[in-house]
This record gives structure tokens, C-alpha cells and sequence, in this order.
């Protein structure tokens, strides 16, 4: 009985754990899906400007490696949480964004290209992208605070050492602050 | 065993450092309360024409389920538009929980901005593009001319459109053209007897009265135009586009 007393606050801390970490995955899964997002439209937008913009080489080719590079980083589980591996995410999500506002610049000097339909179209979708990929990381960010929090509470870092350390904290997804400054601002 | 509670209590005040930083940088705009369909916060539409815009998204709502709000405020501050929407869009809790339907129309009268913002479950209908091309070409132009009630009519319809997939009903501006339902006598006392049988029904049996008492919730909550948004609601996924 009394061990019953004992056990059940920490099955419930151990599902609340369990359920936090599910809301981090959930998180994560649509942070990657709104990253992809970004991905799949850059070759259509690398195209659209070439066709105006064939002088703008060396600026295409810095957002089609920027996009390679960061397209082979792809974490999941433990690599969460792991400094390391996300900071490289980081530091390559912070590359593509300015690569990509230095291409949105070039619009500047090309009349054709500002005035193109498709290209209007192609940066009404990269910003909303743009937005969307904000939104997802914030959320990832409640839901690894929350899980964290949960974690390093005392019950909860008790019901994990006793239960053999099955959760790690997670680590945040955060914005590079020159990223964050250069991200591309569309007028109409 | 210390060292690992050191490196804990290290982990904790860098994780509480961030956490504070991203609280210090992401405050959340707050909305006005929400009126109904179209929340003039900046003042510049008429009584008469907020009635008959929000009559044409009430029909719009009871008819194809999907939630259409308006804000317009009467500046960003330094706000920008998108925070402003987003933060709006999930205080409100506009649309559906379940379908996410909501769309959010926001008008920012000293900046001459539009926001189009979208619950995840319309983003396949009203893409961005869809969204951009609306205030790009129907919009914005009346917003850069100042007249605000048909920005916010046209938007409004043109949003409709691309969701029903059926052109709006177009309301004469300025007034509702709703008629009251004449009743024949026969009717009036079929649905007086009517009543008094549910009247009845409900003295005798508490089933009766507590499907009643919840069958009249349902009804009030419908007609307030604000059912539905009240607590929980849909959320945005930053999606839409702003011009």
C-alpha cells in the first residue's frame, strides 16, 4: 500500500515526461517540414531569377551551397540534445537566410525580375515560409522549455535517474541574430 | 555525483538566461477584446457599414462553417504586421479547433499595411500566393486610397471566394437586406401548440429538459457571432502573407 502511495505521483511524473518529449518530437517534426518547405522552393526561385539575373552567378551560387549544406543536416532524436549538432544547424539555416536575402536584393537592379508575376509570387511564398518557419521554432522552443522544466524539477529528475536516465534535456532551436536582422522584407 | 548536479545547476541558469531572453524578445501583441466579425479598433468604418459587413460574414459563417474575422487597428506601433496578426490570430482562437479554419484580415490604418493571416486547416485552399495576389491587386490599392470599408469588403469577398469556391452575396453598402419571415396564421398556432407540447414534455421528463437547456445554449451561442471563438479555438502556423 504504501508502496502504491509511493509509485503512482511517479508513473504520473514519468508520463508527463513521456508526453513532454512527444510535444518536443511533435514540435521538431514541423519546424523540419516548414525547413523543407523553404528548400523545395529555392530551386524555383534560383531559376526564376537566372532567367532576369544571369549576371547575379555568384550570388545563386551562394544560396544553391548554402542550401546543399544545410539540407545534409538533418537531426532527430538525441540530436536534439546535442549543443553541437544544433549549432551547426543553426550556423547553416543562418547562411541560407542571408544568402537568400542577398538574392532578394538583386531584384533591386533588375526591373524585369521586380516586375515578374511568377517571382511576385515566389516571394509572397518564401516569406510566408519564412514566417512560418518563426512560428514553428518558437513553438519548439515553448515545448522544449516546458520539457526541460519538467525534467530538472526534482520528481521529474528522480523518476529519470531511478528509471535509468531515459530523457536528456533538448536544447533550443534559436534564431542567428544576423539571420534574424537580414531575413527578407517584401514591399509591395 | 556533485559534479553532475553543478553541471545541472549550469544547465539550468543557461536555459533560464535563454528562457528570459526569448521572453524579453518575443512579448505578445495584445488584442483588443473580440467584437464579433469585424473588430474596428481604428475607428474608420460606420456603424451601419460594420453591421453589414459582419452581417455578410455571420451568413458566410452559418453557411460554410469557416471563421472570417477583421481587425483593423489604427497603428502597428512598432509591432510588425505579422507578430501583430499571429498573436491576434491565437489569442482569439479564430476558427475551428478541430479544422483550424479560421482566417484573420488585418489593416493597419497610419502604416497602410495588410495582413492576411491562416489557420493550418485553410493554407491548402488560400495559399500565400492566393493571399499575396488578393492584397496585391485588390486591397492594397483601396487601402493606399483610404477607403477602408471597401478594402475590408473586397478583401473579405475576395477571401470568401477562394474558400466556398461561390461568389459572396454582395450586400448593398451601408445596410443589411435581411427581411423578417412573414408567418401565416396556421403557422403562428402550429408553433404555439408546438411549444406548450415541449413545455409539457419538459415538466414531465428532466431528459427533456436538459436536452432543451442545451439545445438553447447551442442556439444563443450561435447567434452571438462569437460561438466557437471563445476559449480554445484554432491556431495559425504563421500562415498567410502581408503586403
Amino acid at each position: 500500500m504504501a508502496l502504491a502511495f509511493l509509485l503512482l505521483p511517479a508513473c504520473s511524473k514519468y508520463d508527463q515526461l513521456v508526453s513532454d518529449y512527444q510535444g518536443t518530437e511533435e514540435a521538431w517534426a514541423n519546424v523540419q517540414a516548414q525547413l523543407q518547405r523553404r528548400y523545395d522552393l529555392i530551386p524555383n526561385l534560383v531559376e526564376t531569377v537566372k532567367a532576369s539575373a544571369a549576371h547575379e552567378q555568384q550570388t545563386l551560387a551562394a544560396v544553391i551551397e548554402a542550401r546543399s549544406k544545410a539540407t545534409s543536416i538533418q537531426l532527430s532524436g538525441n540530436d536534439l540534445s546535442d549543443p553541437e549538432k544544433m549549432k551547426q544547424l543553426q550556423a547553416a539555416e543562418g547562411q541560407l537566410n542571408s544568402a537568400l536575402s542577398r538574392l532578394m536584393m538583386v531584384q533591386e537592379s533588375y526591373p524585369d525580375l521586380k516586375g515578374n508575376a511568377a517571382f511576385k509570387d515566389l516571394q509572397v511564398q518564401l516569406e510566408g515560409t519564412e514566417n512560418r518557419i518563426l512560428r514553428a521554432r518558437e513553438e519548439y522552443n515553448a515545448a522544449v522549455r516546458q520539457y526541460n522544466t519538467t525534467l530538472m524539477q526534482v520528481t521529474g529528475s528522480v523518476v529519470n535517474k531511478l528509471t535509468g536516465e531515459p530523457f536528456q534535456p533538448r536544447v533550443f532551436f534559436e534564431a542567428q541574430t544576423e539571420a534574424m536582422g537580414a531575413a527578407p522584407k517584401v514591399e509591395f | 555525483m556533485s559534479s553532475l548536479w553543478q553541471a545541472r545547476l549550469v544547465f539550468g541558469l543557461v536555459a533560464g538566461s535563454i528562457w528570459l531572453g526569448a521572453v524579453g524578445a518575443a512579448q505578445a501583441y495584445q488584442p483588443p477584446p473580440v467584437q464579433g466579425h469585424i473588430n474596428d479598433a481604428a475607428g474608420v468604418l460606420t456603424r451601419a457599414q460594420v453591421q453589414s459587413l459582419e452581417s455578410e460574414l455571420s451568413g458566410i459563417r452559418q453557411q460554410h462553417r469557416f471563421d472570417l474575422v477583421v481587425l483593423i487597428v489604427a497603428s502597428l506601433g512598432d509591432e510588425p504586421i505579422d507578430d501583430v496578426a499571429y498573436d491576434t490570430f491565437n489569442t482569439w482562437g479564430i476558427g475551428d479547433e478541430k479544422r483550424d479554419d479560421g482566417v484573420l484580415l488585418v489593416l493597419a490604418v497610419a502604416e497602410q499595411r495588410v495582413r492576411i493571416e491562416t489557420g493550418k486547416g485553410v493554407g491548402g485552399e488560400l495559399t500565400d500566393i492566393e493571399s499575396g495576389r488578393i492584397i496585391r491587386e485588390q486591397i492594397k490599392p483601396l487601402v493606399v486610397a483610404g477607403q477602408w470599408y471597401e478594402a475590408t469588403a473586397v478583401g473579405t469577398r475576395a477571401i470568401a471566394e477562394i474558400l466556398t469556391g461561390v461568389a459572396a452575396p454582395r450586400g448593398p453598402p451601408g445596410g443589411s437586406d435581411d427581411t423578417p419571415v412573414e408567418l401565416t396564421l396556421v403557422q403562428k398556432i402550429l408553433i404555439g401548440v408546438g411549444l406548450v407540447v415541449v413545455l409539457i414534455l419538459a415538466v414531465i421528463f428532466p431528459g427533456v429538459r436538459r436536452a432543451l437547456f442545451w439545445i438553447l445554449l447551442g442556439f444563443l451561442r450561435g447567434r452571438s457571432g462569437g460561438g466557437g471563438r471563445s476559449g480554445g479555438g484554432g491556431g495559425s502556423g504563421g500562415g498567410g502573407a502581408s503586403g
